[in-house]
């Protein structure tokens, strides 16, 4: 009797408990989500959910120039994200892995791990204003110009900006490759590395066979961490180009923004976000089931 | 056993000789970005325009008129105390919430425990931005359009999945033998939480705290469209939109987003350790 008592307690002290978490998901998360794509397949009138239309708003994402054109070079959002995607990413990582291999086990590592992480604590929009000073075309206060001796307007410049706003997201964002390989690293025993060393493994061996498969788990979260940010990647290219020069820097959430804001087509505006949505929900279950194939 | 640096097998090697300059040299290049902002926003506009900041390792003037510009004419004031009353209320709110739903889906016997675990794992991987535009019609619905109150619980639907994991997986550490004696001694759930399982997990809270107050302070997008009224935006808003209208006064704008990064930086130096290991949670086991 005072068993069953304590428990019909014990599960209403637990519902109790979930209860704030359950409401705030629902006002915000699950009910917004589905609102979001409904709102995609609406009828284009203000911000009501109204009408049908179908897959509409989606085939124009896929037919809008913006979004993606066809030409040579190939433009518009996705390549963008493409970009964003085969430079960012490994550039971190590849920059991440160095520093933390040679500050491994060192002096001064502590130092190190600084000031390579301090760069993540900003926000995009401080990186934005970082980097748009850095970027000025006027080599007295352009950082980068004064170091090439050059007046090139690095964000107005078609051909250069999308490699500009990458490399400024791409400085703080390698703090996090920073610590997690160097967490990572520390976490390799020292034996394994003497035996192979004993077993005549030179370092490229080492490297390739013992250090990476080690470190795999944690290169797996941290490059689908750094996947996602850049996916739906806004602040930076908000506060430095907002998407220019005439659109050569947009980005599926700076597009997503300005469609229900600017141009005021909310209904075209989620089908874009639902897209971008999609497609990271893709990145992560991809993800699981590679954490789980060992 | 002891191993020497010397001896230690290494990756990448660097002569120790050169270690520590090659240290130095790599540290001050990585930090010249935010070090000439920083330099920029205390220099008078008329230097700044016409000279690089660099140059100040030779001339020295130094002045705090853009911070005061900024503050005053610009309005920052107002901007960073909105930033502050939405960041602080929130923090709190998502180790509250947080805390009671990580502890009911650990350790109480309720109903439905694997459903709901279920959804806030779902709701783990969907990015926020799919939220952001119909939360203008609860705000509406719920009488909470571009009030602090609306804000905050819009801030913390974003965190709420990521908190409940991170303190789920705590809490589940906790030994199952301490809860269980305390609820012998007829400690309530509620008890529990707060006597038992709460002062066992101070670096857990404070990992959340840490990234939450980073997440909430940084944010943009999220400010950008649920908050209509200027008066109410934060820091991250306003300095955005200086880019467009103070192209010209960059010193002003440096001083904006010099303002922007402070908290951030007392947070980190503060809690490095607390923040890593949040970061870590999810990558290194």
């Amino acid at each position: 009797m005072q068993n069953m008592v304590q428990r019909i307690r014990a599960s209403v002290a637990g519902i109790t408990m979930v209860i704030p978490a359950i409401l705030v998901a629902s006002a915000f998360l699950i009910y917004p989500i589905f609102y979001t794509i409904r709102l995609s397949f609406a009828k284009s009138e203000s911000f009501a959910a109204n009408g049908f239309v179908g897959l509409t708003n989606y085939e124009r994402l896929f037919h809008d120039p913006a979004v993606l054109k066809m030409s040579w070079p190939p433009d518009g959002a996705l390549i963008n994200t493409f970009k964003w995607l085969l430079l960012g990413v490994p550039g971190c990582l590849i920059v991440g892995m160095i520093v933390a291999l040679v500050a491994d086990r060192r002096r001064f590592q502590s130092v190190i791990r600084a000031a390579f992480f301090l760069p993540m604590v900003l926000s995009g929009t401080v990186l934005g204003t970082i980097f748009t000073f850095v970027y000025s075309p006027n080599a007295k206060v352009g950082l980068l110009n004064a170091i090439f001796g050059t007046q090139i307007s690095w964000l107005g410049n078609v051909n250069l900006v999308n490699y500009a706003v990458i490399t400024a997201w791409a400085w703080a964002a390698t703090g996090l490759s920073v610590i997690i390989i160097a967490a990572a690293l520390k976490g390799i025993p020292e034996e394994i590395n003497e035996a192979a060393r004993l077993d005549g493994a030179n370092s490229k061996q080492l490297f390739w066979h013992i250090t990476l498969p080690s470190i795999k788990m944690p290169l797996v979260f941290l490059i689908t961490t750094q996947l996602v940010q850049v996916l739906k990647v806004f602040d930076v290219v908000y506060v430095m180009t907002q998407g220019g020069p005439a659109g050569k820097s947009n980005t599926l959430a700076l597009m997503f923004f300005q469609e229900t804001f600017s141009s005021l087509n909310p209904q075209y505006g989620a089908a874009i976000v639902v897209f971008m949505s999609a497609i990271i929900v893709a990145v992560y279950l991809l993800a699981r089931r590679l954490g789980r194939e060992k | 056993m002891a191993i020497s640096s010397a001896t230690k097998p290494r990756i990448l090697k660097i002569p120790s000789i050169f270690f520590p300059g090659f240290i130095g040299v790599s540290v001050i290049a990585w930090s010249l970005p935010w070090i000439g902002l920083v330099v920029t926003a205390f220099r008078p506009f008329s230097q700044a325009a016409s000279s690089g900041w660099w140059t100040v390792l030779t001339t020295r003037t130094f002045t705090l008129q853009n911070f005061a510009t900024a503050l005053k004419a610009n309005g920052l004031w107002r901007a960073a105390l909105n930033s502050f009353i939405i960041t602080v209320p929130t923090v709190i709110l998502v180790l509250l919430v947080s805390a009671l739903a990580a502890y009911a889906l650990t350790w109480t016997r309720m109903p439905g425990k694997k459903v709901l675990y279920a959804v806030f794992a779902g709701l783990l991987v969907v990015p926020p931005e799919i939220t952001l535009v119909p939360t203008l019609k609860v705000f509406r619905a719920l009488g909470l359009s571009d009030s602090f109150p609306g804000i905050w619980l819009s801030h913390v639907s974003a965190a709420l999945a990521f908190g409940i994991f991170l303190l789920g997986n705590f809490f589940s550490q906790v030994p199952r033998d301490l809860v269980e004696s305390a609820r012998i001694d007829g400690t309530g759930e509620f008890g529990l939480l707060r006597r038992v399982v709460l002062p066992l997990s101070g670096s857990a809270l404070a990992s959340l705290a840490t990234f939450d107050f980073l997440w909430v302070w940084n944010d943009l997008i999220r400010s950008l469209v649920i908050i209509s009224d200027p008066t109410k935006q934060p820091l991250t808003a306003v300095v955005a939109n200086m880019s467009g209208t103070y192209g010209a006064n960059i010193t002003v704008q440096a001083a904006g987003a010099v303002l922007l990064l402070i908290p951030p930086l007392i947070v980190f130096m503060l809690a490095q350790k607390a923040f890593i290991r949040g970061v870590l949670t999810g990558a290194v086991k």
